[in-house]
């Protein structure tokens, strides 16, 4: 029985592996899609043409065009651009974000009790209704859907990077540092920040693939980035006019989308069991 | 026991305190003046000062916030900006929608994923398990507007078996109701189909590998009722937390649904009310959102209490 289990882990963990690494070339191809956007693109994102208004897929326009006779394909890949900005953006904002809350909330008793319950009220607002709220009074721009995303998600990385501080406050090490007259704030940086590393660092994979569809979404709603920009979400949105006849201006973005979430879950689930063994789902 | 049940109850005022502050905080953080927007376009300089000091908006902050809640306690949500109906009239017309929408998803996500995670736990290691594992994963990762429009295009576009947008309440038509609220659930159900799954597989791993699941067999027990009465059972509290937290986080997914489908809800409100700035009634709107998980939260911790007897000293 038990050598029984410890192939099929073994099984499992190959297999897990082969996943990261398929997600991992699918990520560094949307990231490189990203970068090089403007040279694949077929056609300039915004040239509009009037004559191939609404044409589904063909050797031209490989995902159809528009009701303006856009090039779907070429503003699919100029709108990689926005979603890796916005999910790179918001990641770095909400790691950065959760992880200076979390230290002070785990270092510092007083003001662990007054940041707690601020969390604990953020929390209770889910993260996309905050975010949605946050557009709400500020302008549609790449900046203003970042800091919303950041200030929605980063109550739970600062719950988790204050708890790892909390189990590590105690150990000898920082006692020994406390005694040896270093600074609070060295001691946060220096002794306790590299503790939360590992934990972070599988978060951050996570708070990339969520922050894509939560911008995806609120540009879906028309509350995320303005509609000149070309992204996934206002792409879908513009389409949905037109879903039941030339389904194809919905359909390619959203797939694609979702091929980019899959790979980086993928990877975040590698990482994960690599990582943090105490959050695996087996 | 009933001093645990009043102070998990005492814990939500907290929570909703500072909800509150930050839903006022909303507005106050608002571009532009308030009294200017309700008054309109054509309102003078003298009618837009009356009606900011008749809005109390030349009061301090915290005077405010005061007042305000004051008025939400005693069940005044304040008027519409847009239909210039009370703010609680509005959301009335609108929360059967929603709640009919909650309440398939839960049903159907509850009836696909346990038999699912039962099964994957059951043939653990198999193909099956294999397929469901990575069907979960999948669930995850596919966004809920984009599962939508799959669902549509194959159902509705394609096959018409269901309609591609709209409503229909059950009270006036009943299979109108379920041919318009299926596609709409499904979609939404999907992630949490995906989650509960998951820890149904984990939780009857676990339980399966216990003594008295060994006894039961031992005692020539059916399979099936080893499975189904003894062993799901005493699996049943992470899967019953997983779902009032499913339940708790459907709520976000509620906006982009209705919205995808056309459902005439809470979540389509908010998205109409934010688009055309009427901040009465986005303030209310996660305010409700907010209570609504606060109080998810506490009857799943409740039920934790009931299902679980060693809890309940």
């Amino acid at each position: 029985m038990n050598s029984m289990l410890s192939l099929t882990q073994t099984q499992r963990m190959l297999r897990h592996n082969r996943a990261a690494a398929i997600g991992l070339v699918i990520l560094i191809l949307f990231v490189l899609v990203a970068i090089f956007a403007d040279l694949i693109a077929p056609y300039p994102p915004s040239a509009a043409n009037s004559i191939d208004r609404l044409q589904g897929p063909s050797t031209a326009h490989w995902f159809g065009t528009d009701q303006h006779g856009r090039d779907v394909l070429s503003r699919v890949v100029v709108g990689t651009r926005s979603s890796i900005i916005v999910g790179f953006g918001a990641t770095v904002a909400t790691l950065l974000l959760g992880t200076v809350i979390g230290l002070l909330s785990g270092y510092f008793r007083v003001l662990d009790w007054v940041l707690m319950r601020i969390i604990d009220g953020l929390m209770a607002i889910p993260a996309i209704l905050l975010a949605i709220a946050l557009m709400a009074i500020s302008r549609p721009s790449l900046f203003n859907v970042i800091v919303a995303i950041a200030i929605a998600d980063s109550p739970r990385t600062a719950r988790l990077v204050r708890s790892i501080v909390m189990s590590t406050r105690g150990a000898l090490h920082v006692d020994a540092a406390r005694l040896a007259g270093i600074g609070h704030v060295k001691i946060m940086l220096k002794h306790l920040l590299p503790g939360t590393f590992g934990a972070l660092a599988v978060k951050g994979t996570y708070v990339f693939a969520s922050a894509i569809i939560v911008e995806a979404v609120l540009s879906f709603l028309g509350l995320g980035l303005p509609p000149t920009v070309p992204s996934w979400g206002n792409i879908i949105a513009e389409g949905r006019l037109y879903f039941q006849i030339y389904p194809h201006m919905v359909l390619f973005p959203a797939v694609i989308l979702s091929v980019l979430v899959l790979s980086i879950n993928m990877v975040g689930d590698a990482l994960r069991d690599l990582l943090d063994p105490r959050m695996k789902w087996e | 026991m009933l001093t645990f049940l009043l102070g998990r109850i005492f814990l939500t005022i907290p929570v909703m305190a500072v909800v509150s502050l930050v839903v006022f905080s909303l507005l106050y953080l608002t571009p532009g003046d308030p009294a200017q927007l309700i008054a309109g376009e054509m309102a003078t300089e003298n009618d837009i000062a009356a009606l900011r000091e008749q809005l109390g908006l030349d009061q301090p902050f915290f005077v405010r916030f005061a007042t305000w809640v004051a008025h939400v306690l005693s069940g005044d949500l304040g008027t519409s900006i847009y239909s210039q109906l009370p703010v609680g009239t509005v959301i009335a017309q609108r929360l059967g929608a929603t709640l009919w929408l909650a309440c398939a998803t839960v049903i159907i996500s509850t009836a696909l994923a346990v038999p699912a995670g039962v099964a994957a736990a059951y043939w653990r290691g198999s193909r099956m398990d294999r397929i469901i594992m990575a069907m979960s994963t999948l669930g995850f990762s596919v966004p809920i507007f984009v599962v939508g429009y799959l669902l549509i295009f194959a159902f509705s576009v394609k096959l018409k078996w269901f309609p591609v947008q709209g409503f229909v309440p059950p009270g006036e038509n009943l299979l109108g109701f379920v041919r318009s609220i299926t596609l709409p659930a499904l979609s939404l159900s999907l992630v949490f189909v995906a989650l509960i799954a998951r820890i149904t597989r984990a939780s009857m791993i676990e339980v399966m590998s216990g003594d008295f699941v060994r006894t039961a067999r031992a005692k020539g027990l059916r399979p099936s009722r080893i499975v189904w009465v003894h062993s799901l059972r005493n699996a049943s509290l992470p899967i019953v937390t997983t779902i009032g937290v499913g339940i708790a986080n459907l709520l976000g997914g509620v906006v982009v649904t209705e919205s995808v489908f056309g459902i005439p809800g809470l979540g389509r409100l908010l998205v109409e009310s934010v688009l055309s700035r009427d901040y009465p009634m986005v303030q209310a709107l996660i305010l409700l959102f907010a209570l609504a998980y606060v109080l998810i939260n506490l009857i799943t911790d409740i039920l934790y209490m009931l299902i679980d007897p060693r809890l309940r000293t």
